[in-house]
């Protein structure tokens, strides 16, 4: 393991709560700002049946939720890694900040009330650059997992393409994630939960 | 399973049966305004996509120009291709049994001239190099992506559209390794995008 520049245990988690705070400002600018730019900007939904409606926004507000919590490990742990590392999850980061104005947008699409970023997240305590390369690749993980549980329980076609869009981004993410770990190995022919 | 000639699909013999085959109609289908459920002939087309993307690979891998670490990256994705094509076979079989399965190009003529046909015209013989080939398989990729994400919308079977989007998902996985090779440490290259959304229409 190897500490970020400053020091010992202490600075790194200064370091962290500040850049979650500051992760979080921009969070909440920046979905915002977000739904205007997704393609997804059809008004389709309309035509499903309200119930119908309520269920595929709970669905994806709770992907919403993962997002918004990814978006705030990436601001926290950015920093702390290495410059190559850094430079991917700044990239990272932006793109994670797009999927979750996708999200935003589908569900004021289906007329509901898109789910706001916590106040604060839990990480636990990450003690090196590698520890927090995994914590990423964990929650990128846990978001795959989550978008093909709920994939085949959206009602719309249109739902489901704008999530499958974001998925697809988030398996990218894993793969090279995987490579900075270490692991370059390519997944297996299907996308699974584990990948 | 019976299987349909590649060429009954491109040259549309089968249209009856098979409204809109081919893969310039695959391209095409997602634009449709009111799409007609046609989970078996989104997955035929699907199919077809995948056979030339097994042929396509396989040439690379034959064709002497890769390198050692490149061929064994081919090698992985073709086979991952075959067992995306394998995966909607069954996926098709399941929804309807009995349809008939569409066969790939079994030569670099015909898979030229498939390819023609998504928007990559090419003559396998002018690549010269690894560059050159790596170059055609990362459009490949992101044709296959396109024709994914199209049928992702359109198919109404939940299992079925779960199945494209993982194969979606691969599809990306390999984009990603493949312009690695060409590109190393350039993430924004490799991962160019924040929704995926490949590319629907033929270019050029």
């Amino acid at each position: 393991m190897v500490d970020a520049p400053g020091g010992g245990e202490d600075s790194r988690r200064g370091l962290l709560r500040a850049s979650l705070a500051a992760g979080l400002a921009v969070v909440g600018a920046v979905g915002v700002a977000g739904c205007g730019s997704t393609p997804a900007a059809k008004p389709v939904h309309h035509l499903l049946p309200p119930g119908v409606r309520r269920h595929d926004v709970k669905l994806i507000n709770e992907a919403l939720a993962l997002e918004q919590r990814t978006i705030a490990a990436y601001t926290a742990a950015g920093p702390l890694l290495s410059r190559e590392a850094q430079k991917v999850a700044g990239w990272f980061l932006g793109q994670e900040l797009l999927h979750a104005g996708q999200l935003r947008s589908l569900v004021t699409q289906l007329g509901g009330t898109s789910h706001n970023p916590l106040n604060h997240y839990d990480f636990g305590q990450a003690t090196g650059r590698l520890q927090l390369l995994e914590l990423l690749h964990s929650l990128e993980q846990e978001q795959i997992a989550n978008y093909l549980t709920i994939l085949p329980l959206l009602s719309s076609g249109f739902a489901r393409q704008g999530v499958a869009a974001v998925l697809a981004n988030d398996a990218q993410h894993v793969y090279v994630l995987q490579a900075q770990l270490g692991r370059p190995a390519l997944p297996g022919p299907l996308l699974s939960a584990s990948e | 399973m019976a299987r349909l000639n590649r060429r009954d699909l491109l040259r549309g013999s089968l249209l009856a049966a098979l409204p809109g085959a081919g893969l310039g109609a695959l391209l095409a289908a997602p634009a449709a305004a009111t799409p007609i459920p046609d989970d078996p002939g989104h997955l035929q087309r699907l199919i077809s996509f995948e056979l030339l993307a097994v042929e396509v690979f396989a040439l690379a891998e034959r064709s002497r120009k890769l390198s050692p670490a490149a061929r064994r990256l081919v090698r992985e994705i073709h086979r991952q291709e075959r067992d995306h094509a394998t995966a909607l076979e069954r996926e098709l079989d399941r929804l309807a049994p009995g349809t008939p399965v569409p066969t790939g190009p079994v030569n670099a003529a015909e898979a030229e001239e498939s390819l023609t046909s998504v928007g990559i015209p090419v003559q396998f013989s002018s690549l010269t190099d690894e560059r050159d080939w790596f170059h055609q398989l990362e459009q490949l990729e992101e044709r296959l992506q396109g024709a994914y994400f199209g049928a992702i919308r359109l198919l109404v079977d939940a299992q079925a559209s779960t199945l494209a989007t993982q194969i979606m998902a691969s599809e990306a996985q390999h984009e990603t390794a493949l312009v690695q090779v060409r590109h190393p440490g350039k993430v924004d290259q490799a991962v160019p995008w924040g929704l995926v959304e490949g590319i629907l229409k033929a270019q050029g």
